[in-house]
C-alpha cells in the first residue's frame, strides 16, 4: 500500500507522519510513500523520514519515496538526504 | 519569541547599523575611501532592506533597494565616489534614517520621491546633477520596485543575497514551490556552483566553516532550519554534512524536536556580516562560524570517482566503524553515500565516520584516499556567534537593584562584625572585595558608549549647515567613552541644544569668518572622556565667542541683573543659563527661543552633573558638562545633623573645616558668612532647610562643609562628620515622594536610612532667599 505524503510537510505534519510510518513498520508493511504532492517540507518531517528509513532498514522492510516532487527533491538534496529518494 | 520581539530586534539593529554608517561617512568625508568602508555601508543598507522586506515595510524596502543599487555601483568601482556623490549618499542616509523611524513608529512615510530621483540620477553617473537638484521629482517617475530591479540588473553581487528575507517570508507563506526556479541554480545540485564556491585560490581568504545546530525546541518557536540552510546555500555555501547522529529511532523520537546539525562550507570571499545577517534573527540555534584553518586543505569538489559512491561494505570508512559493518553488508542501500550524487562529496570522511551512529542513518563518507588530509570537523570554539545577547532592561535593573541590596547587606554585616572585633576576618574582607567587584561589573553592564548620542550629531550639523548657510567641520573624539545608559539617554537633548547653540550662535557666517581672518569653515568639536570618576563632555566652537557686553545688556534689559551689578567675566558668561535669556536678534528655527540653555542646565543638573563655560571673544566658546558615570551609586560624606544622618555627594565638596569665630561674619538678622581665605561664602545650616530639630546652629561648634554648586559656593553646617563611603542611591520619588533639598536616600551599614542632600537645590534656595531679602531691604 502506498502512503501519500501531504502537500505541506511542516512541523505540525511531523507527528501524524511519524505515527503513520510507525504503524507501517509495526505492521511489517513496506514503506512506499508517494511524494508527488509535496509542495514544501521542513526539517521535522525530513527527520521522521530519515528515522523511518532506518527503522525500515532494521526491520528489513523496503523504504521508498515514489514520484518525489520538485520541492521534496530540492530540499532533500539541499541537505544531503536525497538517499531517501532512491528509486 | 514572537514577531513583535523580532521586529524590535530588527529596529535595534537598524539603529546600530545607522550609527555605524554615520561613523563610516565621517571616515569617507575625511577622504579615506577604504573599500571596506563602502562595503560596510552597503551591507548595512542591504541588511535593513532584507529586514524591511521580511516585515512588510514596502516603502522602506523600495527606498533601500534604490539606495543599495547606488552603493553597489560605488563599491564595485563602476562609480567614483566624488564629493558630489558622497553628498548624495549622505543625504540619502538621512532619508533612510527617517524611513526607519517612520517604519518603527508607524508614522507617515517620508516623501522620498526627490531623493529616489537623485539616487537614480547618481546611479546613472550624474552625481553633480543629483547633488544640486533641489526640485522634487514627480512621484510617478519614482521607479517601481520591479523597474528598480532592472536598474540594478548588473549588480549581481548584491542580488545574490538581496532577497534573503523575501525568500524566507515567501517560503513561510507559500511553501517552497515558488522559489524553486530561483534556487535551482544555487542549489548544490548544480555541481558547478559548489565547485566554484568551494574552490579557493591561494589569494582568496580561507573558506568559512559553519556549524548550525538548531536547538531541540527550535520548532516550538516556528523556526524552520531548512530555510536558513537554503539561505546559506544561496550565498554559495555547500552542505558538507547533515549530521543525524542525534536522531533517535522512529519509536523514540519526538517528531517536534530538532535533531539535525548541519556543517557547511561558505566561500571565503563571502563577507562575515553577510553570513551572520542570515541567522541574526534566529535565536533557537547554536552557530559556530570560523575560518578554515590556514594551511588546512580547503574543501574541494569530490573527485569524479568519489561521487560514484562505492558500496559501504568495502568502504574503509565503514570498516572503521565497528557498529556498522554487519548492517552495511546486509543491505548497503540505506547506507549509500547520500550526498555523492547531489553534492560534491567532501573528503571529510574521517569526521563523519567517527560518528557512532546506526549504520542506515549515518552519512557514510566516501572512501578515502584523501581522508588523512581531511579537515577536522569544525569545533565550536573561537567564534561562537552569540558574543552579545539582548537583555530586557527590567531584568537588568532588577539585577542592579539586587546588587545594591547586597552591597548594603554586606556593609551591615561588616559593621556588625566590626562591633565584635571580627573585622579582620579574611572572609569578610573577601566578601567586601567580591561585592564591590560584583557591583562594578553589574554597573558596567548598563554602561553604553557615548557613540549612541554622538552618532546623531553629524546629521544635526548637516541640517544646521543647510538652515544657516554656515559651513561646519564637526570633529568628534571619545565616542567609545562609556557611561550609564540612563545618562546616555538623557544626554541627547542637552547635547543637541549645545550643538545647535554652537552653530547658530557661536560660529560666524563664512563671510564674517573670512573677514575675521578665519577659515571659511567653522569647527565644532565634541569630545567625551573620563576624568576623576566622572564623564566630561565638551562642545567647543571656534566662532565669535560670547559678546559679554551684549549679554550683560540683555540681562539688564530682562531684569535678570541690576544695572549696577558688578559681575566677573565668568558670572556674565553664566547669565546665558538664566531662564528666558536669549541674545538672538530674531527667533529662528534653529535656536534663539531663549529656552535652550537653562533647559540644558536643568537637564544636566537632574543627572547630577554640572555645566561650565569658557569663552574668549573672537576665538570661540567651550561648554563642558561633567556627569557622574552612574546614577545608581555615589561617593558621599556621611554627616550627622541633630539625630539624623545625611549624605553629601562628594563631587560637590571642596573642603570641610571647623571654623573659628573670627572666620565667621554675621550679616543681617541671621545671615552668616564664612571667610575662606579671603572669599566669603554663605553658611547654610542643613537643619534649617530640612527642618531638623536639636541640631547645632552655631557654626563655631559644628563642622562646615564647603560645597560648590552651579549657583556658587556655600558652607553647609552639620554637627559632625561620620565617614566617607560609596552609597547605593535609592529613589525617593519611586519609594516615597520627592522632597525639595533631598536628592535621594540610601541605606547605611547599620540599616539606617540616610537622605542624600541635594546641594544644587540648597545652594539655589539660599541664593534666591538672599535675593528676596535684598529686594525686601530695597
Amino acid at each position: 500500500m502506498t502512503l501519500a505524503l501531504d502537500t505541506v510537510l511542516d512541523t505540525t505534519a511531523a507527528a501524524p507522519l511519524r505515527a503513520a510510518l510507525r504503524k507501517s513498520v509495526t505492521d511489517q508493511q513496506p514503506l512506499a510513500l508517494d511524494g508527488s504532492a509535496v509542495e514544501s517540507v521542513g526539517q521535522a518531517c525530513l527527520q521522521v523520514l530519515a528515522a523511518a528509513e532506518a527503522a525500515a532498514y532494521s526491520a528489513s522492510l523496503d523504504f521508498r519515496i515514489l514520484n518525489p516532487s520538485a520541492a521534496l527533491t530540492e530540499m532533500t538534496r539541499l541537505v544531503g538526504l536525497d538517499t531517501l529518494l532512491k528509486a | 519569541m514572537d514577531v513583535d520581539e523580532i521586529q524590535q530586534i530588527f529596529f535595534q539593529e537598524c539603529e546600530e547599523g545607522l550609527a555605524g554608517m554615520e561613523v563610516n561617512f565621517a571616515t569617507l568625508r575625511d577622504g579615506d575611501q577604504d573599500p571596506e568602508t563602502i562595503n560596510s555601508v552597503f551591507r548595512c543598507v542591504h541588511s535593513i532592506k532584507g529586514g524591511a522586506g521580511a516585515f512588510g515595510y514596502e516603502a522602506l524596502q523600495a527606498y533601500t533597494h534604490q539606495y543599495e543599487t547606488l552603493l553597489d555601483l560605488i563599491r564595485n568601482g563602476s562609480l567614483e565616489l566624488t564629493p558630489d556623490l558622497l553628498d548624495v549618499v549622505i543625504g540619502a542616509f538621512d532619508m533612510l534614517t527617517d524611513h526607519v523611524a517612520a517604519a518603527r513608529d508607524g508614522s507617515e512615510t517620508p516623501a522620498d520621491e526627490a531623493m529616489l530621483e537623485k539616487l537614480l540620477s547618481a546611479a546613472e553617473g550624474d552625481a553633480s546633477a543629483a547633488a544640486v537638484e533641489e526640485t522634487p521629482a514627480p512621484a510617478e517617475t519614482a521607479p517601481a520596485p520591479e523597474e528598480q530591479e532592472e536598474v540594478s540588473g548588473d549588480t549581481a553581487g548584491s542580488e545574490a543575497s538581496g532577497d534573503d528575507y523575501d525568500d524566507l517570508m515567501g517560503m513561510l507563506d507559500e511553501g517552497d514551490a515558488d522559489n524553486d526556479a530561483d534556487n535551482e541554480a544555487k542549489a548544490p545540485s548544480d555541481v558547478s556552483a559548489p565547485e566554484d564556491a568551494a574552490t579557493s585560490t591561494d589569494d582568496s581568504p580561507p573558506d568559512w566553516k559553519l556549524v548550525y545546530h538548531p536547538v531541540a525546541n527550535a520548532f516550538q518557536n516556528a523556526a524552520e532550519p531548512l530555510l536558513l540552510v537554503r539561505e546559506l546555500v544561496a550565498l554559495g555555501a555547500v552542505v558538507d554534512e547533515c549530521d543525524r547522529a542525534a536522531l533517535p529511532s522512529l519509536d523514540d523520537m519526538d517528531a517536534e524536536c530538532a535533531y539535525f546539525t548541519y556543517a557547511l562550507t561558505v566561500p571565503g570571499d563571502v563577507a562575515e556580516e553577510d553570513i551572520r545577517a542570515i541567522y541574526e534573527f534566529t535565536v533557537d540555534c547554536e552557530v559556530t562560524l570560523e575560518r578554515a584553518s590556514a594551511g588546512a586543505p580547503l574543501k574541494k569538489a569530490a573527485p569524479a570517482e568519489s561521487s560514484e559512491a562505492p558500496k559501504p561494505v568495502s568502504s574503509p570508512a565503514a570498516a572503521a566503524e565497528p557498529a556498522a559493518p554487519e548492517k552495511d553488508s546486509v543491505s548497503p542501500a540505506p547506507a549509500a553515500v547520500p550526498q555523492a550524487a547531489a553534492t560534491p562529496a567532501p573528503p571529510a570522511a574521517a569526521p563523519q565516520a567517527e560518528k557512532a551512529t546506526p549504520a542506515p542513518v549515518k552519512n557514510v563518507a566516501p572512501p578515502a584516499p584523501a581522508a588523512p588530509a581531511a579537515p577536522a570537523k569544525p569545533k565550536p570554539a573561537a567564534s561562537v556567534v552569540a558574543q552579545t545577547i539582548r537583555v530586557d532592561l527590567d531584568k537588568l535593573d532588577r539585577l542592579v537593584n539586587l546588587v545594591g541590596e547586597l552591597v548594603i547587606t554586606q556593609s551591615m554585616l561588616a559593621q556588625r562584625m566590626s562591633r565584635h572585633q571580627l573585622e579582620d576576618n579574611s572572609e569578610v574582607n573577601d566578601l567586601e572585595h567580591l561585592t564591590r567587584e560584583l557591583q562594578e561589573s553589574t554597573m558596567a553592564i548598563r554602561a553604553q558608549p557615548m557613540k549612541v548620542v554622538f552618532s546623531r550629531v553629524p546629521r544635526i550639523v548637516r541640517e544646521l549647515e543647510s538652515e544657516t548657510g554656515k559651513r561646519v567641520r564637526l570633529e568628534m573624539e571619545g565616542e567609545m567613552t562609556e557611561v550609564d545608559k540612563t545618562v546616555v539617554e538623557r544626554l541627547g537633548e542637552p547635547l543637541t541644544h549645545l550643538i545647535r547653540n554652537a552653530v547658530d550662535h557661536g560660529l560666524e557666517t563664512p563671510e564674517e569668518r573670512l573677514a575675521a581672518g578665519k577659515a571659511e569653515e567653522g569647527i565644532v568639536r565634541l569630545t567625551a572622556a573620563h576624568q576623576s570618576g566622572r564623564i566630561v563632555i565638551t562642545v567647543t566652537d571656534d566662532g565669535r565667542g560670547i559678546n559679554r557686553a551684549r549679554v550683560r545688556e540683555k540681562a539688564v534689559e530682562r531684569e535678570i541683573i541690576m544695572p549696577d551689578a558688578t559681575l566677573s567675566d565668568e558670572e556674565i558668561d553664566n547669565l546665558i543659563f538664566a531662564p528666558g535669556f536669549s541674545t538672538a536678534g530674531t527667533v529662528s528655527n534653529v535656536s534663539g527661543r531663549g529656552v535652550g540653555m537653562d533647559v540644558v542646565r536643568k537637564n544636566i543638573q537632574a543627572l547630577g552633573g554640572r555645566i561650565g563655560i569658557q569663552s574668549r571673544h573672537g576665538e570661540g566658546s567651550s561648554f563642558s558638562l561633567s556627569l557622574p558615570l552612574t546614577l545608581a551609586v555615589l561617593d558621599g560624606m556621611i554627616v550627622t545633623v541633630g539625630a539624623e544622618t545625611f549624605v553629601i555627594p562628594l563631587n560637590h565638596i571642596i573642603e570641610s573645616l571647623r571654623p573659628t569665630e573670627d572666620m565667621l561674619k554675621r550679616v543681617g538678622n541671621d545671615g552668616i558668612l564664612l571667610d575662606v581665605r579671603g572669599a566669603y561664602v554663605p553658611v547654610l545650616p542643613i537643619a534649617d532647610h530640612l527642618g531638623i530639630a536639636k541640631a547645632e546652629r552655631n557654626p563655631a561648634r559644628g563642622v562646615l562643609i564647603v560645597v560648590d554648586g552651579d549657583q556658587g559656593q556655600a558652607a553647609l553646617l552639620v554637627d559632625a562628620i561620620q565617614d566617607q563611603r560609596q552609597v547605593v542611591v535609592k529613589s525617593l520619588e519611586a519609594n516615597y515622594q520627592a522632597i525639595e533639598g533631598v536628592a535621594g536616600a540610601t541605606i547605611l551599614g547599620d540599616g539606617q536610612v540616610a537622605l542624600i542632600v541635594d546641594v544644587e537645590t540648597l545652594t539655589a534656595n539660599r541664593r534666591n532667599g538672599a535675593r528676596a531679602t535684598l529686594a525686601e531691604a530695597a
